[in-house]
């Protein structure tokens, strides 16, 4: 039986891209590039990853959505990635996150949930479409 | 980007880094943490896990990085699609990879197909069936 959540679409969630938030992203993750670490480029250019991860601030509408039903007690494993780039983001790009529940099904009694998160700059363009597959139990 | 090495079978310059406790610390304090396999390691080793696991797209961002060192630049990459297929634990030192599978021409511009994985610091696949495309001019 197919859920009834498949489809359903959270409220957009908007955020500035800063350097800060880049330089530290880029700390995190060992960054060597300097389109991605320079402080004092003109253009900063948020690593490839880091939109995709910024999808977790949709997280506190999936916990909370009943019918979608996530217990976070539970093993939750991500297990598959996608990334569709437009183009990199940079500093000062305020990002609109479009989330929906692409898809769930079920296969050994494991629920895989598919996110898709599209997101769109302030010109309302299309930065990046990021697609997470989350496997529960 | 060297044209020699724009051809099918072409190695790129793999990327290594080593994760460390405190990227993963890092790593979660940036993006909204709702899950405790990240930071518990009790909870980590009550689900089976050794210890606490890393961010899959934590050490995602290695294969981009790869990816851009060999495009050139940030808006040349334009896609990965990857599995996550085993947890990579703190003090594991990964290794992304890619080798080119196609070349294609699309109008002016060329878009490079990739088989892209990463592995452990003993040859275990923790990315796995990745795929990349970049562009080039």
């Amino acid at each position: 039986m197919k859920s009834k959540a498949i489809g359903k679409e959270y409220p957009p969630v908007s955020y500035e891209v800063t350097r800060e938030m880049i330089l530290a992203y880029s700390h995190a993750v060992d960054e060597t590039s300097p389109y991605f670490t320079d402080k004092e480029a003109e253009v900063l250019y948020a690593p490839h990853t880091l939109v995709g991860a910024y999808t977790l601030l949709l997280m506190p509408y999936v916990v909370a959505d009943k019918e979608l039903g996530l217990d976070i007690t539970k093993r939750i494993l991500h297990v598959h990635q996608e990334y569709e780039w437009k183009r990199t983001a940079v500093a000062g790009d305020v990002l609109t996150i479009r989330g929906r529940i692409a898809d769930i099904n079920e296969r050994d009694e494991r629920k895989f949930i598919v996110f898709e998160g599209d997101i769109v700059d302030a010109r309302g363009e299309q930065v990046v479409v990021a697609r997470s597959t989350l496997m529960v139990g | 980007m060297i044209k020699s090495d724009v051809r099918a079978g072409f190695e790129l310059p793999p990327v290594t880094h080593q994760v460390t406790r405190s990227n993963i610390v890092r790593y979660g304090r940036l993006v909204t943490g709702f899950n405790p396999l990240h930071d518990d390691d009790e909870f980590a080793q009550e689900l089976g896990f050794e210890k606490i696991v890393a961010h899959g797209v934590l050490h995602l961002n290695y294969i981009s990085e790869m990816l851009c060192c060999y495009a050139g630049h940030p808006n040349r990459v334009k896609k990965i699609y990857i599995d996550f297929v085993k947890a990579v634990y703190p003090g594991d030192v990964i290794t992304a990879r890619g080798v080119v599978r196609e070349v294609r021409e699309e109008g002016a511009a060329m878009r490079i197909v990739i088989d892209v994985w990463s592995e452990n610091q003993d040859g275990v696949r923790v990315i796995d069936k990745g795929t990349a495309e970049i562009e080039a001019g």
